[in-house]
């Protein structure tokens, strides 16, 4: 793994008591989450804040292009709402930068990090469609970490336009020895 | 082709989404539909979720009510439906290739507002019966001429 991943608490905020922010490349999440191609929906963590006890939020971005698989196998002469972006995926883009705040807060504890399910969810509003052409910029709330189990908050914009607010996400932690074979690893 | 046309065609992808979303409808009541979901070993999506261990993403579940209900609205109430809200969705069981889900979604009418409609959905496995998920769903209802 790359040096901006090994991150320590001793050095999470800077000399100004102010948190210390990261940024990834594509190349590095790959490495970071388990996802890939076509389901690796982040292209860049914009930002992690870190702090004492590590990350507690994460910016990440994602372009939405109109090659991408969800678009295709479509009839002809649908009307334009047909081509809006799926909420499935947009919750999961979302959802992935919660996966590598994980991870990172993991290992800022020196923790192996398992696989991370999420749960529940609660209060998921859509403020408006997204379409191709549109890039995403995710933010993803740590607002409590339990051990085992996190609660995340967050949003979602399009220049600087509102699209999604999640109030509540609840994710668990499969152990790292079962997070290959349990029946409810890594599920959504 | 017109959407309350297309939404008859149900095996097929009708709006973008990860996957077809629904392969069997029942049509029950002006109020409740249930669909079926056969998660094949060859979905889009899949080889990225994950390499080597193919899981179907709980939040495809959210589609395929959406579809459900935007299906029983245009059949029913010639209408088009936009999600507002997810309210809450709580997972109990991943899915893999060969699973197929029943999802049961049942529209109730919101009292405070004509233009709105909550929908409940419960997904079950088909086979076992085991509860996969469950699911809260707030919509907007938009007018429409067939």
């Amino acid at each position: 793994m790359t040096g901006v991943l090994t991150t320590h608490a001793a050095d999470a905020t800077t000399a100004s008591g102010a948190p210390a922010v990261r940024a990834l490349g594509l190349h590095e999440l790959r490495e970071l989450v388990p996802h890939a191609h076509p389901m690796l929906l982040v292209d860049r963590v914009v930002a992690i804040d870190d702090a004492v006890g590590g990350a507690n939020r994460i910016v990440t971005e994602k372009a939405v292009s109109g090659s991408e698989p969800c678009f295709g196998g479509l009839p002809a002469h649908l009307d334009p709402t047909a081509m809006h972006y799926p909420t499935s995926l947009l919750m999961e883009s979302w959802g992935q930068g919660a996966a590598v705040l994980w991870v990172e807060r993991l290992r800022a504890l020196g923790e192996d990090p398992g696989a991370l399910i999420l749960a529940a969810v609660h209060g998921v509003r859509f403020h408006r469609p997204v379409v191709p052409g549109d890039v995403l910029r995710h933010e993803v709330r740590l607002e409590r970490f339990l051990g085992t189990s996190i609660v995340l908050s967050g949003t979602s914009h399009v220049g600087g336009e509102s699209v999604l607010t999640v109030e509540q996400a609840i994710a668990v932690m499969v152990p790292p020895a079962d997070d290959r074979t349990s029946s409810t690893e890594q599920s959504r | 082709m017109s959407r309350a046309v297309a939404w008859r065609e149900v095996g097929h992808k009708l709006r973008a989404t990860p996957v077809v979303t629904i392969d069997r409808v029942q049509v029950r009541s002006d109020s409740e539909v249930v669909v079926s979901k056969s998660v094949g070993h060859d979905e889009p999506y899949l080889e990225g979720h994950y390499p080597g261990m193919p899981v179907y993403p709980g939040a495809f579940l959210v589609d395929s009510a959406c579809d459900a209900a935007a299906l029983l609205y245009a059949e029913r109430h010639g209408r088009e439906i936009a999600l507002d809200t997810l309210v809450s969705v709580r997972f109990t069981r991943a899915l893999r290739p060969g699973d197929t889900v029943l999802i049961h979604c049942v529209a109730t009418a919101d009292d405070t507002d004509p233009d709105r409609m909550q929908l409940s959905v419960r997904c079950e496995d088909e086979h076992t019966g085991d509860a996969v998920a469950r699911i809260r769903l707030i919509f907007r209802l938009r007018g429409w001429s067939r």
